[in-house]
């Protein structure tokens, strides 16, 4: 099997009574994007430390193209690796720092000290940051110290890269930019990579596949559509932000499946913005909790019978109080269904 | 413009006498006035003055200056020998104790194992002990007949930097330790997962980053051994000494105060290099370095591979430096051990017979060791007492950041003013109040003969230790806590009293413990001072050592003990005292 392989990964911190990891079974295969996701604390960042070697196994192994690395110590893996905030050398400057990784080994680039400059400037320049060699690091800003964590990391050409929340001790704009430019940067280096998030929105928009982790537990791996259309259990469907779910002979579900068509499973499981506020619409009425603002659209919490509180969409200007009754419309593909 | 002077509540030097706000403004405009003054004026009467009148009376010969003194002293060769001697006692020293203390470092702060607590107690024991004690230690140890004695080191330069290092590995191992604790492991793991070697991680990035906390213990260290006294006294004999020593032996033994004066001022010279060079890295240390909780960079040690990791992981590096501080940890033990056993030991066998003498009045002295130890606590107290005021003071005013650049150059200079007496040589301190106490000002009293100079001497050497453990505590406070304070209704005397004193008074229970320690133990000033029927415990064990005979010898060693005992002891309860993470340089 190429690639990365996770066989039954088991990781025990001392002292602590649950494993942090508990049995992940993983393969990742050459050129693709895997995100582990997950809340924090579920063990998404002590499988990332096992498998860049920085954590001992208590159980299972970790291979890559099929031989075990579990007796390979971190530097010689060929994992590259890059921290929530960066960690770069605040002794060396830019350059010093995307030029750590190349100064041993016997590939082209390494052998001389103009191949290593040229090496350097390249990966700067892949991540938009050409011309910063001689920078200090302490002048740059939060987004250009992971620009260059990400240089340094890719600089060696490691077979498989794994980042940890990369894009979290970033403000919300620049991370979804950096998302982006993240996705472009791995694909157009062809790289293998693990990408630690506890966001949804940064993991699909980075990833391949999605992996949910819930207390050191894998509990899915699929595509970004598939795990949004088909979560396997009511709790990946709850960190996805499925926030009500009502079973299919509920009477609730007869207008929720009129609105989806005949669906396989038993429960059904409603997004925020599975009911749009429509004032004449009697598919569905609640009762109005709050209204709040995101990003001009409001967003209304309404009370529906037999589902429970949840956030309908409403269009931009509309008033209501708490207390008022408001119809509902219902929108199919912000409805999953679950087994 | 008020809000902000509130809650951030600048020096007297930048914002008294500009019409600030009546009421708590101008109480507390009179408590920094007051907080400035004191200290100063204490400085000034018993540093500043006795120290000038002894350099003074070098450098004036009938009323007018003459500099030949220095012209004098640089022509004899016995001066370079000193000076020479200095420099390369304290800079083999302090190497080996930086080769050393690294290590160490890293096996008491970054790993994580059974003892470690108990283990980092008795590293720090050589660090205060006396240093007359020190140096009894190992005169036990190294004389012909003792357990060391067939390596022939007694009197000579190796025992004396062996005894330099014994005092100040503690300096580096908790200096270093203290910063490698909260670093950041993640970023020598960045290093690994680029290919780097356990070794060239450490050597490229975490070494980098240990290297001010390296150079702010080593020029420390250099300090202390620059200056050491009574250790190079009791070990050197005539042959070696320091450039403090040998204003001893000018002052007291060739009545060559034009010599002593020259030297004060080539030891001050020697001392603000050491310091500056501090000073510098101290304040590049608190540039941004990646800091965590210890509890997230501290790992066990074990003597196995953690099952499941790797070989080639680093292991081997860490079992090195087990290995080298364990034995290093061994060698502390040996003088110590020795002492004790020595001080039990009678004729050709065992017994307590010494420690019974320690209650009847010595021949000569007409003092037992007992009258002599109730002097020396009653005096510690005194002088701790008057330490932490001053040094409180100090500390609190130099832990405010005025934002008129002249307050903040004002804070600075005040800073390094109270630094001062770690580097003037503690001899001329002593000797300079033999030589301004006589009728004060005028003033038709002999503060000589009264005694009540001793605590004062010692105080002088206490305050920086106590500004250097309160400030950084003080530095640390986030100015938002005191905002928020303000916020809520505090007046500025509150925010200081709720904020800063309460936030302080965790680390003032350390500084308490190393000032007594450092008053019980002070020799350089008190030898000069304690009135000849009322000498402290250094000054009679020094007494003791001097004269012929097993008895008094023995006499000596018991005391010793009981001296080691003294501030070991002390210092251990004080550091129970002190809140998790808060140590400041030491």
């Amino acid at each position: 099997m190429n690639g990365l392989g996770l066989h039954d990964v088991v990781v025990r911190y001392p002292g602590a009574t649950a494993p942090a990891v508990d049995g992940v079974s993983l393969h990742v295969a050459p050129g693709e994007v895997l995100a582990l996701l997950g809340p924090s604390g579920c063990g998404k960042s002590s499988l990332l430390r096992a498998v860049a070697g920085l954590e001992p196994l208590a159980g299972g192994a970790v291979t890559w193209d099929g031989a075990s690395v579990v007796d390979v110590p971190v530097h010689r893996r060929g994992f590259g690796l890059v921290f929530q905030d960066g960690q770069l050398f605040t002794h060396r400057d830019v350059g010093g720092n995307v030029a750590y990784g190349l100064s041993s080994g016997g590939l082209s680039w390494r052998s001389s000290a103009s191949g290593r400059s040229h090496r350097v400037a390249e990966l700067l320049e892949l991540v938009g940051l050409a011309g910063y060699e001689r920078r200090e690091v302490a002048t740059l800003s939060g987004g250009e110290r992971q620009r260059v964590a990400l240089a340094r990391a890719l600089a060696p050409a490691p077979r498989l890269l794994l980042l940890d929340e990369p894009l979290s001790a970033l403000d919300r704009s620049l991370r979804e930019r950096l998302a982006v430019d993240l996705r472009a940067v791995l694909v157009a280096t062809g790289t293998t990579a693990v990408f630690v998030t506890h966001d949804q929105d940064e993991a699909f928009a980075v990833a391949d596949r999605v992996a949910v982790l819930a207390d050191g537990r894998l509990l899915q791996v699929d595509t970004p559509p598939e795990l949004w259309l088909r979560p396997a259990s009511r709790e990946v469907a709850r960190f996805l932000g499925y926030e009500a779910f009502v079973p299919v002979g509920d009477p609730a579900a007869a207008p929720l499946l009129a609105a989806t068509g005949p669906r396989s499973g038993s429960v059904l499981a409603l997004a925020e913005g599975a009911f749009v506020v429509t004032p004449g619409d009697t598919a569905a009425k609640g009762t109005v909790l709050g209204v709040t603002s995101r990003r001009g659209r409001s967003e209304v919490r309404v009370d529906v019978p037999g589902v429970g509180p949840v956030t309908a969409l409403a269009p931009v200007g509309a008033r209501w109080d708490a207390g008022d009754v408001v119809g509902l419309r219902i929108d199919g593909s912000a409805i999953a269904s679950l087994d | 413009m008020t809000a902000p002077v509130l809650t951030r509540p600048t020096t007297p030097l930048a914002g008294a006498g500009h019409g600030r706000a009546p009421g708590p403004g101008r109480t507390m405009g009179a408590f920094w006035v007051l907080a400035v003054a004191l200290p100063v004026l204490f400085l000034a009467v018993f540093f500043a003055w006795p120290v000038l009148a002894m350099v003074g009376r070098g450098f004036v010969t009938d009323g007018s200056l003459d500099l030949t003194g220095f012209a004098d002293v640089f022509s004899r060769p016995r001066t370079w020998r000193i000076v020479g001697l200095t420099l390369a006692q304290a800079a083999i020293a302090t190497s080996l104790a930086v080769l050393l203390g690294v290590p160490g470092a890293y096996v008491l702060y970054r790993r994580r194992w059974r003892g470690r607590g108990a283990v980092r107690a008795l590293v720090t024991v050589p660090f205060v002990l006396p240093t007359v004690v020190v140096g009894v230690a190992f005169r036990s140890l190294l004389v012909s007949g003792g357990p060391l004695g067939f390596l022939h080191l007694d009197g000579t330069f190796a025992a004396i930097v062996a005894a330099l290092v014994f005092f100040n590995y503690a300096v580096v191992v908790r200096g270093v330790g203290g910063m490698w604790e909260r670093l950041d492991p993640r970023a020598s793991q960045a290093a690994r997962a680029l290919g780097a070697s356990p070794w060239r991680a450490f050597r490229t990035v975490t070494l980098p980053a240990l290297t001010p906390a390296i150079v702010s213990s080593a020029s420390l260290s250099f300090l202390f051994c620059a200056t050491a006294f009574g250790t190079v006294l009791v070990l050197g004999g005539l042959q070696f000494g320091t450039v403090e020593t040998e204003i001893w032996v000018q002052t007291t033994q060739f009545l060559d105060l034009r010599a002593a004066a020259v030297l004060s001022v080539v030891q001050l010279v020697i001392v603000a290099g050491a310091l500056l060079l501090a000073g510098r890295a101290r304040s590049r240390r608190e540039r941004a370095l990646a800091l965590s909780a210890p509890a997230e960079s501290v790992r066990p040690l074990t003597l196995r591979r953690a099952p499941g990791s790797p070989r080639h992981d680093g292991h081997a590096l860490a079992l090195g430096a087990a290995a080298v501080t364990a034995l290093v940890v061994l060698l502390l033990c040996l003088p110590l051990v020795n002492l004790v056993l020595r001080s039990l030991r009678v004729g050709d066998g065992w017994g307590l017979d010494h420690y019974a003498a320690l209650g009847t009045p010595g021949a000569a002295s007409g003092v037992s060791v007992w009258s002599a130890t109730a002097t020396s606590l009653r005096t510690a107290v005194t002088a701790t007492l008057l330490a932490l005021v001053v040094g409180g003071l100090v500390a609190l005013v130099v832990s405010r950041r005025p934002r008129r650049p002249a307050g903040r150059r004002a804070v600075t200079g005040l800073d390094a003013l109270f630094m001062l007496p770690l580097g003037v040589s503690a001899v001329t301190v002593g000797f300079g109040f033999l030589v301004s106490m006589h009728e004060p000002f005028g003033l038709p009293v002999d503060l000589r003969t009264s005694g009540v100079l001793v605590p004062i001497a010692q105080a002088v050497v206490a305050v920086p230790l106590v500004v250097r453990m309160v400030l950084p505590v003080l530095r640390a406070v986030d100015p938002r806590l005191r905002q928020a304070a303000a916020t809520l209704g505090a007046t500025p005397g509150r925010v200081l009293r709720s904020v800063d004193l309460s936030i302080a008074a965790r680390s003032v229970g350390l500084a308490v413990g190393f000032a007594f320690a450092a008053s019980l133990g002070e020799f350089g000033a008190t030898s000069f001072l304690a009135r000849p029927d009322e000498p402290t415990l250094p000054v009679l064990i020094f007494r003791l050592i001097g004269r012929p005979g097993a008895d008094s010898y023995g006499t000596a060693l018991a005391a010793s003990v009981v001296l080691a005992a003294l501030t070991a002891g002390i210092v251990a309860a004080s550091e129970r005292l002190r809140a998790p993470g808060t140590g400041g340089d030491w």
